[in-house]
């Protein structure tokens, strides 16, 4: 049952369930209705008071189920929404109205597998995705990451509750990007793709002196794409804090960023400007590559 | 050598591009090697830097800071969910159970402020709500005693976020759906803090103030929403002392729109207030959200320089006098007081009153005030005289789920909801405190 | 369907649409605050101020726009039995120049711009130097501008 690692456990969750088991016949005879409140989730053992009575108490998606028993009750519609998620977490309730432990067939283990094994340096505080972390740290200002964190969070409720943005054939996003349409219900993938495509692919570096007569020398240099990311978002917060002033208080500056990462997406800001002059500056200097200094440095 | 279409090597494809490559504006002139100069683009003078940024006009960054919308066309539509009933608020078998909230009721609802803007009801296709254990205690208790036309008079007390104002909010459902007549002060603090103007009624003793621009505002609320239930009530009483000509089978809708001018604003609204209290009427819901701030002295002054206390305002004097049961009600009245825990300066005297209502209600020994501290304020024990405190606790795991199984068909949840996911968002939440409940789950970052 | 109410602000704009309000004979923008119209007087600071506010039931956050124009007709005349302003300023000015023409120390410590009352002159007599004047509390007000 619940834990093969010790004899006890089962012992220990047999005490617990209070209800008789139903029985394999059974559970075809009520393949599809099961009773939710059988469940067992009542394995609270916290300090908190849990609000009494709950036990009687049936969630929505449950509530035609009752009807079995308790005539007078109308049914109510099936509230799953009718996707694979639910589908699955459904299947393994019926395993457990059947009797059987939920994680029964996940060779053991309380939690199931892990789908992703942490990697060497993943730690405990890594809980956001990598690009949130990277941007909320470069909205931050004087130390204060709360209040970059709360201004991030509303970023993406902004990006969330706006319109679905209009990308302009113009300014061609990352290849591959989502259809617009389903970004807003992804704000992080949003954002991402917003930070992503507007990204310099190179930088120019400037070698003094070296062209001669001192003149300095600007050979383009490919960036990894944390750095990419890092000069976006400078670019962005450039344009934003050239914009109009937008209501008062602690959501001012988050809107405003918000509006420019849209913008960014449908083509409007000024951002890409900058990056096609990188781009265009990057390829002209391409031919310092084979500048006598620099390849008599290499050597 | 540079080539003239090579730097496109570094962009992206793009349809229009492709289409007509001959149409793509080239460099004309290839860049020479080595020497050559961008000096020309970096003193190129930017425009948009030179522009002074415009400031935000009167009252538009406060009205962008308490926007409140109620509506996300990007939300997925959840189907299958009915409509909120009256019956629904107050049955037990519907704990649990996510309903949608009927248009009229919303605007019914906004019209009075009982949306707030710290409420996430922008993320979501259309209003919904959980109808919760405490929703159907509160409520089934509240309706069964208003229809013996008994005065309810509660406190909401409860941890922070834990959902006081939405109780709050479910309460004024109940009372438009069974054709109350609810007014509501969604602020208690603009009532106390100095911001909005105020005036003294004449011939009053002691002497009492108004806020007239604030209970004009109240009245005209209080008139759209409730216009179904006051235009079929005809005035009884003489109201020879107010502005304008109210004929006698004038509707009390009629008599809540009978002025425009702040300065008639408080003797209308008591003209209406006295009308509602006749026998016959409908029951009256009175709530107010931020209870503990009309229990101390304000922050305005009397024309002698002292400070008012706060019960010396005549809207609150109306609340606090129905909560204290010193008014009479022939027709049955919920007066409801949710306190607030985001923002409150902690009050002794509030706190001791209402642990003495607490001792009252489970009729243990009433506990004694602290003989050592000698600034409690006798106005709020008088106040709170006999008030019933209700709770609020946190969900179970059962009404976690279901709210859980919402925001996933809404699409704003993008995890799976089974058993383990809502057991792990419902301990993280502090064991089912809804606010953060919705911080562990509708956010990504850290709010 | 979106649905966006915003908080209401018909009432101020409303008076707001006179273009200015005038007190005891002064020209005053109708947004400007009560507070800072009366404290533009001399001789009122923070405290007279409030109290003549509280003495009409003026909340401190009222603008002059706001204020129904019976109040501004009391808050002048209240003004006007006050010594304030030029009047105000005239009796300090005539308190220096009557040291200066007795020939006191004071006095001429006052026309050189120096501390009065024995103060070190070494460093920070910036106050001195900013108020010690004959015509301190500078010229007079131009009434109705």
């Amino acid at each position: 049952m619940a834990s093969k690692l010790s004899p006890w456990g089962a012992c220990r969750s047999l005490t617990i369930r209070t209800r008789s088991i139903l029985q394999h016949a059974e559970r075809k005879a009520t393949a599809a209705p099961f009773h939710m409140a059988r469940r067992g989730m009542a394995d609270n053992t916290t300090s908190r008071e849990p609000p009494s009575g709950s036990d009687g108490a049936l969630p929505p998606s449950m509530a035609g189920k009752a009807s079995a028993e308790q005539p007078h009750t109308s049914p109510r519609p099936e509230q799953f929404a009718p996707n694979w998620l639910n589908a699955e977490a459904i299947a393994r309730l019926e395993q457990v109205a059947a009797g059987e432990d939920m994680y029964d067939n996940e060779e053991g283990l309380k939690f199931g597998v892990l789908s992703q094994l942490p990697g060497k340096h993943d730690h405990l505080q890594k809980r956001y995705p990598e690009v949130l972390d990277q941007v909320t740290k470069l909205l931050m200002r004087d130390g204060k990451l709360s209040k970059a964190q709360r201004d991030m969070a509303f970023i993406l409720n902004f990006l969330r509750t706006s319109s679905a943005p209009k990308v302009s054939p113009l300014r061609p996003l990352l290849p591959g990007a989502p259809p617009a349409h389903t970004l807003p219900l992804d704000p992080v993938a949003y954002l991402t793709l917003a930070i992503d495509s507007v990204a310099p692919l190179l930088r120019i570096r400037s070698m003094k002196g070296m062209a001669g007569g001192g003149q300095a020398l600007e050979i383009p240099e490919p960036m990894a794409a944390r750095q990419r990311r890092r000069v976006a978002v400078q670019w962005i917060l450039d344009a934003v804090n050239k914009k109009k002033s937008k209501g008062s208080g602690r959501s001012m500056f988050a809107h405003k960023m918000a509006e420019e990462i849209i913008a960014v997406i449908e083509g409007r800001s000024s951002v890409w400007d900058r990056r096609q002059t990188v781009h265009k500056l990057g390829t002209a200097a391409r031919a310092n590559l084979n500048h006598p200094a620099l390849l008599a440095k290499r050597k | 050598m540079a080539a003239a279409n090579c730097w496109r090597c570094l962009g992206r494809p793009s349809t229009q591009r492709l289409l007509a490559p001959s149409s793509i504006p080239s460099f004309k002139n290839p860049t020479s090697v080595a020497a050559f100069t961008t000096s020309a683009t970096f003193l190129a003078k930017d425009d948009n830097q030179e522009r002074p940024i415009e400031a935000p006009g009167p009252g538009e960054r406060k009205a962008f800071r308490k926007r409140i919308q109620l509506s996300n066309d990007n939300a997925l539509k959840v189907s299958g969910l009915s409509e909120l009933e009256a019956q629904q608020l107050v049955d037990p078998t519907a704990v649990g159970q996510m309903a949608s909230l009927p248009t009229g009721l919303v605007d019914q609802l906004r019209t009075i402020e009982a949306f707030k803007p710290t409420q996430n009801w922008g993320l979501f296709r259309s209003p919904h709500m959980l109808v919760r254990k405490d929703t159907v205690d509160f409520l089934g208790d509240m309706t069964k005693r208003i229809a013996n036309k008994e005065t309810v008079r509660t406190v909401i007390e409860g941890e922070r976020g834990v959902g006081k104002s939405m109780l709050g909010l479910q309460t004024m459902a109940a009372g438009f759906m069974n054709k109350m007549v609810v007014i509501n002060i969604p602020e208690a603090q603009d009532l106390v803090e100095a911001r909005t103007d105020y005036s003294y009624i004449p011939r009053t003793t002691p002497e009492q103030f108004s806020h007239p621009s604030y209970i004009l505002k109240l009245l005209q609320a209080l008139r759209s929403a409730n216009e179904e239930v006051l235009s079929k009530e005809i005035i009884k009483l003489e109201h020879i002392h107010l502005p304008g000509n109210l004929s006698r089978n004038a509707s009390l809708a009629t008599l809540a729109n009978v002025t425009k001018e702040p300065e008639f604003a408080w003797p209308v609204f008591n003209a209406l207030w006295q009308e509602l209290l006749q026998p016959g009427r409908p029951p009256i819901m009175f709530t107010l959200d931020g209870l503990s701030h009309i229990m101390r002295i304000s922050d305005y002054r009397s024309p002698s320089f002292n400070l008012i206390h706060a019960h010396d305002f005549a809207l609150t004097r109306l609340f606090v006098e129905a909560l204290g049961g010193k008014t009479h009600f022939p027709n049955g009245a919920a007066i409801v007081g949710v306190m607030t825990k985001g923002n409150w300066l902690k009050d002794k005297s509030v706190e001791k009153a209402l642990e003495q209502a607490r001792a009252a209600q489970a009729e243990l020994p009433i506990p004694e005030r602290d003989a050592y501290y000698s600034k409690y304020d006798e106005r709020v024990f008088e106040a709170l005289k006999g008030v019933e405190v209700f709770d609020v606790k946190s969900i179970s795991k059962l009404e976690a789920r279901s709210l859980m199984e919402y925001w996933a068909a809404s699409g704003v949840l993008r995890m799976r909801v089974d058993e383990k996911t809502v057991s792990e968002r419902w301990t993280l939440a502090g064991n089912g405190v809804l606010g953060e409940l919705e911080r562990v789950s509708l956010y990504v970052s850290r709010l | 369907m979106v649905i966006t109410t915003y908080d209401g602000y018909d009432l101020q704009k409303t008076s707001l649409t006179i273009l200015q309000v005038f007190v005891l004979g002064i020209n005053f923008h109708p947004q400007k605050l009560v507070k800072k119209t009366l404290e533009s007087f001399y001789s009122l600071g923070p405290q007279t101020s409030a109290r003549i506010m509280a003495k009409y039931t003026i909340h401190p956050l009222a603008r002059l726009g706001t204020l129904p124009v019976k109040t501004v007709t009391s808050l002048t005349a209240e003004l006007s039995t006050m010594t304030i302003d030029n009047d105000a300023r005239r009796i300090v000015q005539d308190n220096i120049k009557r040291l200066r023409d007795m020939g006191s120390y004071r006095g001429r410590r006052h026309a050189m711009g120096l501390p009065v009352r024995g103060q070190q002159t070494r460093n920070q007599i910036v106050t001195a130097r900013k108020l010690n004047v004959l015509d301190r509390g500078g010229g007079d007000r131009i009434r109705g501008t």
